[in-house]
């Protein structure tokens, strides 16, 4: 439950950026997810499938990239 | 944090365990308590759990198999009054998988991210406070804490290390 | 065109509190005071679709690990309703129990972990330890009585096994009710302690008086699994119409839910349900409560902790007595039922909605369920008590700031914080991280 707003904070920031750069949509999305992170990369896609709903993020596909540091990191984007 | 603690290699097949700790498993059944912490649906965090199970068949040990809830024990340690308590949890210290250190009590995270548990310097401190013993907890170093049942690999061996060297302690 | 953007954030080290409080005081002018939650949504409502109903007490109880149980039982409540089922007598016997069970052991943590260090003039419970050990063995002490006695009755205290929709898979037998017997005399006796140091607390003065919304029925019993919806502004209505009172709306600043009944805002919780149903309580919890002064109807919120205490021993009580009278009168085994997904059709289901409406520790929890003609779920609604309480937190605030504008900054950031805490909201457990933000002060 406590990874929530992790994952929203995440959410929110790329929703932002997506208006900075002028973008209506988010094809991919890359992130670096280390070890005990205690985020579920499951619920992560969850929460971008159903809150993405009419968003930029609607069809954006999340690439995970393995770390060795507890981080999650939001790397880049690519947009149209 | 990263704690930096002598590796001595005992021999090939206890790499992952050091001579302090050694010392630590070695048991009076008399006077020492075994405590195992963790959640068995959580993959390695289980580790508690399953040394639990592997040490429970002997008489005269005393054991508490504490799983997800180690606050709920106090009352039980309190009563036993050990000289010394040994509190077997997993730990993430970065090291390697299925890795053992001693975790001093002040390296305990006081709070985590996701559980609503009490933390376990807490639990050691209510006990401390009310009789006098000493408390060590022994740390090993999980693979996974994803949801589900097993240990990984690394895990299991040390988790029946640990066994099989509190169960020799005993034996002289 | 495609392109690719580089941002490279790291966001674990952003982790903050889940709760932020914004004052903004202009000119000794109190502009704007509100309460942020940052608590995201969990989306169980989408999960629970196309579920059977016989799987969703499980799927809900994992919304919250303390009330695993209340959940549980307004799942089944919905459910059953939606079907039509009429649990027996004894199975609402047996879940009014858990319910109590439930309910005492989060007001015992709630009061000793959370609020009782604010009063005792330290940061958080840890410092406790070694000032007043006693005091954190008890409220261990009897946490651990709660959960042992959820053992035994469902199997396991956090998620609860063996109660489901259409009653229970396992009944206690004679040993394991005397020993439930037990285990709650043994908190008899460390009750009277807790009602010394409840009554000792000393809590901010403060007065709002506001619409208190909880179950109330026409029984001698004091509602908190079974009734209407009622409020001391006079509201009654049946609970399926619980969208009236509920009615959402969504403020920009909160990811959760507000809701208003009658006035502005309206209070859910031990307050609430002791300001509408004080008669009803036990006596021995009525003589508390009116040794610490508390009566219908109290108006300062803080006090919500003080009522606590007095359902504490309400639960307690009525507990004893629930578990006697099946000492006395046997259970009957013979309904013990496993009903699985219900794959034997052992359960007659039909299409329907049903609405299941229990009184859990931080107030009136509502599930809703519209399910198919095999069970499947086909609409799912959940409001929480927190989501309710929100918009009186925030006028409560708004009073409150005023009133104390003289006092020094971290005076007030305190006694703000106590007030989110004396709610009890489910981020009470982080909620000493919150973060008070002042704006022009």
């Amino acid at each position: 439950m406590h990874e929530m707003h992790v994952i929203k904070n995440l959410f929110q920031d790329l929703l932002k950026l997506a208006d900075e750069n002028n973008t209506r949509k988010i094809t991919n999305v890359y992130l670096k997810m280390g070890l005990f992170t205690e985020i579920n990369p499951e619920i992560l896609t969850y929460f971008f499938k159903e809150q993405g709903k009419g968003t930029p993020l609607e069809s954006a596909k999340l690439h995970f990239a393995d770390s060795d540091m507890r981080e999650l990191k939001l790397v880049s984007f690519d947009c149209e | 944090m990263i704690l930096v603690f002598p590796v001595q290699h005992i021999f090939l097949m206890l790499n992952t365990l050091t001579a302090d700790i050694l010392e630590l498993l070695k048991i009076n059944p008399d006077s020492d308590l075994i405590v195992a912490v963790g959640n068995s649906f959580r993959t390695d965090d289980g580790v508690g759990p399953y040394i639990a199970q592997g040490l429970e068949q002997i008489k005269g040990l005393k054991l508490i198999n504490a799983g997800y809830n180690p606050e709920n024990i106090i009352e039980d340690v309190i009563k036993l009054a050990p000289q010394k308590i040994l509190i077997i949890d997993a730990a993430d210290f970065r090291g390697n998988f299925g890795q053992a250190r001693i975790i001093p009590e002040d390296k305990i995270p006081q709070t985590t991210l996701s559980t609503h548990a009490i933390p376990l310097n807490v639990i050691s401190g209510v006990i401390s406070q009310s009789i006098k013993t000493a408390i060590y907890f022994i740390g090993i170093q999980p693979e996974s804490v994803c949801l589900g049942e097993g240990l990984s690999a690394e895990v299991k061996k040390t988790a029946d290390q640990i066994i099989e060297i509190i169960k020799k302690s005993l034996l002289k | 065109m495609s392109k690719n953007v580089k941002v490279n954030v790291e966001y674990l080290t952003r982790v903050e509190g889940h709760g932020n409080i914004v004052v903004n005081v202009k000119n000794g002018k109190l502009e704007e005071c509100r309460l942020d939650i940052v608590e995201s949504p969990r989306f169980f409502e989408g999960m629970l679709r196309g579920r059977s109903i016989f799987e969703a007490q499980h799927i809900t109880s994992r919304i919250c690990g303390i009330c695993a149980c209340g959940h549980t039982l307004a799942s089944i409540q919905a459910a059953e309703d939606a079907i039509g089922f009429q649990p027996t007598e004894q199975t609402i016997k047996l879940r009014k129990l858990l319910l109590h069970l439930e309910n005492l052991d989060s007001h015992i943590l709630h009061i000793y972990l959370l609020v009782a260090p604010d009063l005792l003039g330290v940061k958080s419970f840890v410092p406790l330890i070694h000032t007043h050990n006693d005091v954190v063995r008890r409220a261990l002490r009897m946490k651990k009585a709660c959960n042992d006695v959820c053992d035994i009755l469902v199997g396991r205290h956090v998620h609860p096994i063996s109660a489901i929709v259409g009653g229970f898979t396992k009944l206690p037998k004679e040993k394991e009710l005397d020993a439930m017997l037990e285990i709650l005399e043994s908190i008899q006796v460390d009750m009277a302690p807790t009602i010394e140091l409840g009554a000792s607390l000393k809590f901010p003065e403060f007065q709002r008086e506001t619409e208190y919304v909880g179950l109330v029925n026409d029984t001698d019993e004091y509602p908190l699994l079974q009734g209407d919806i009622g409020s001391t502004d006079g509201l009654r209505m049946d609970k399926h119409d619980y969208k009236k009172i509920t009615n959402e709306f969504i403020v920009p600043h909160s990811s959760a839910k507000h809701t208003k009944a009658s006035r502005d805002s309206y209070m859910v919780g031990a307050l609430a349900r002791v300001n509408l149903n004080f008669e009803k309580l036990h006596p021995k919890a009525k003589k508390v409560a009116n040794a610490i002064g508390l009566k219908p109807i109290t108006a300062n919120p803080f006090l919500n902790t003080a009522a606590q205490l007095i359902e504490c021993i309400h639960s307690l009580e009525d507990s004893i007595k629930i578990l006697k009278e099946f000492k006395n009168e046997g259970i009957d085994y013979a309904q013990a039922i496993t009903v699985g997904l219900n794959e034997n059709g052992q359960i007659p289901v039909k299409a329907g909605k049903g609405v299941g409406a229990v009184e859990v520790p931080r107030g009136i929890l509502f599930h809703e369920y519209e399910v198919d003609n095999k069970g499947k779920i086909i609409n799912a609604n959940c409001i929480i008590p927190t989501g309710q309480n929100l918009n009186n937190i925030e006028y409560d605030m708004k009073k409150l700031v005023p009133e104390v504008l003289d006092k020094k900054q971290d005076e007030i950031t305190l006694l703000m914080e106590m007030l989110v805490r004396a709610y009890d909201p489910c981020i009470s457990c982080s909620a000493h991280f919150l973060d008070v933000k002042y704006i022009d002060c």
